[in-house]
Parts: C-alpha cells; structure tokens; sequence
C-alpha cells in the first residue's frame, strides 16, 4: 500500500470510484475494509492521504447502514427503537440512503423492514 | 514467493492451452510485480468479464496441474469465485467482475486499465495503479 502512495497517486481518481463504487453496491460493508487500509498507512507511514475525512464519513456511513441491516434482520423496527438500540446520530439520513438502495422498507408511521429482495439482487 | 518471471511463465503454459480467446485483468501483488513494485508475490489476483471466462480460465490452469485447494480463513472472506493452486504452491484467485464481494470492475477501471501483454490468446490487463491501491485496501 505504502509502495503504491510512493507512486503519486491521482486521489480525485480513488475518491470518484469509491463514491460510485458505493452508490452502485448493494453489500456495504466494504468500505469499511477500505478506510481501515487506508487509515493503515496513514498511522504507519505518517503521511497525509487526501480526502481521509470523506473516505471516513463514507466507511463510517457504511458501518452505521450494515449495523441497521443487520438489527432489521431480526425484525422490524421504528426510528426510535434503532436510536436507542444502536446510538446512532441522523438515523433518518441512513435509513432514507438504505431505502433508495433497495435495502430497506420505508412501512410509514416511522416503522422500517428489511428488504430481503434487495439484498439478494 | 513466485517473480514476475514465474508469472509470465505461467501464462505462456496457459495460452498454449485455452481454447479461445481469453482477457483477464490483473488487480493486485501480481500486478505490482510485473510494474517493478514488488520482487515477488505468492498468488495473483485475477478477474475476468464473465463466467465463460472463468471456465476456459480453469480448463485451461487444470489442464496445467492447478486444483482447487482448500480453502482457509481470510482466502475464504474473499469470496473469490475460484482459487486454484499448482503444485508449487502458486495460487491464482479468480473473479468474475465482482471482488470480495462488494467491489466492481467498474467501466472507469477498465477505461484506465492497460495492455500488460498479449500472447496468442491470451490478453493479459492491469488496472491502474490507483484501482491497485483500492483493491489491496479491502483485501
């Protein structure tokens, strides 16, 4: 990884895959693994990675939507409920993303489901 | 660990065996090696466009001795379509368009994509350095 930055990377590159990449997936999880590499070299290496704190809020994003899918997997759940159980700042925001992605049920009065096609698509 | 003389090695056994033209693009140590980024590498990484791909890609590596190892841990939350390995112990990790389950060879990696080499059938691709950096950072 160290060895490839040594390269000169073009990063508006990496940024613009990573954020079509993450529109197009219907998996999440992977950006996580993303950031954690690139979070990786910027702790061993001591170097400055542009747009660090845009692939954190987007893996972090990531994280917060595999946490709400794995909870509606067992069950519906309200708005409320997901705060509670999952302390998670702006859960209308993630739970509003996952909806347009197929991979969650908007069910109305608050109350959201798991989209099992979605996931399998 | 295999040089990046190994690999061409093995990909000249390989074109003399597929049975049709055969594109497969390189995305990870193996790539590095054939850009002088890395000495060597223990398997390479590759993906193909389709699943008909991926068969004349195995008939082809079972035909020069590779099998299908089994398959331990980390190897296993790739979730590569196939990993076959020789008796050396050099492995290839195989796709179909999607990697570890999540990224995409998307149009954009394939537009940066390059020619690495072209042999009778077989056209060997590595995408760009900074697809390489996305890719080793999830695997």
């Amino acid at each position: 990884m160290y060895q490839l930055f040594l390269q000169g990377l073009d990063f508006t590159v990496i940024r613009d895959e990573i954020i079509w990449q993450n529109e197009q997936d219907r998996n999440v999880a992977w950006l996580a693994f993303f950031f954690n590499g690139v979070e990786e070299v910027v702790e061993r290496y001591s170097v400055v990675i542009p747009f660090y704190e845009e692939f954190h809020d987007l893996a972090y994003s990531d994280m917060v939507s595999q946490m709400i899918l794995d909870r509606l997997g067992k069950g519906d759940a309200d708005v409320e409920e997901l705060v509670r159980e999952l302390g998670v700042e702006d859960m209308e925001v993630h739970l509003d993303k996952l909806v347009e992605k197929e991979l969650a049920i908007n069910n109305g009065g608050g109350t959201y489901s798991l989209n099992s096609g979605g996931l399998l698509s | 660990m295999f040089d990046r003389e190994y690999l061409k090695k093995e990909m000249e056994k390989l074109d003399g065996l597929v049975t049709e033209r055969l594109d497969f693009y390189l995305i990870g140590g193996g790539s590095m090696s054939f850009q002088n980024l890395k000495d060597a590498t223990k398997d390479i990484d590759v993906v193909v466009r389709s699943e008909h791909d991926l068969k004349l890609l195995r008939d082809a590596l079972v035909r020069m001795g590779y099998s299908v190892p089994a398959v331990r841990g980390p190897y296993k939350q790739m979730q590569a379509s196939l990993i076959m390995e020789n008796w050396d112990g050099f492995r290839w990790d195989i796709f179909v368009i999607v990697i570890c389950g999540g990224l995409r060879l998307s149009d954009a990696m394939l537009f940066r994509a390059v020619e690495l080499f072209r042999l009778d059938r077989v056209l060997v691709h590595m995408i760009s350095l900074e697809d390489i950096f996305i890719f080793k950072s999830v695997t």
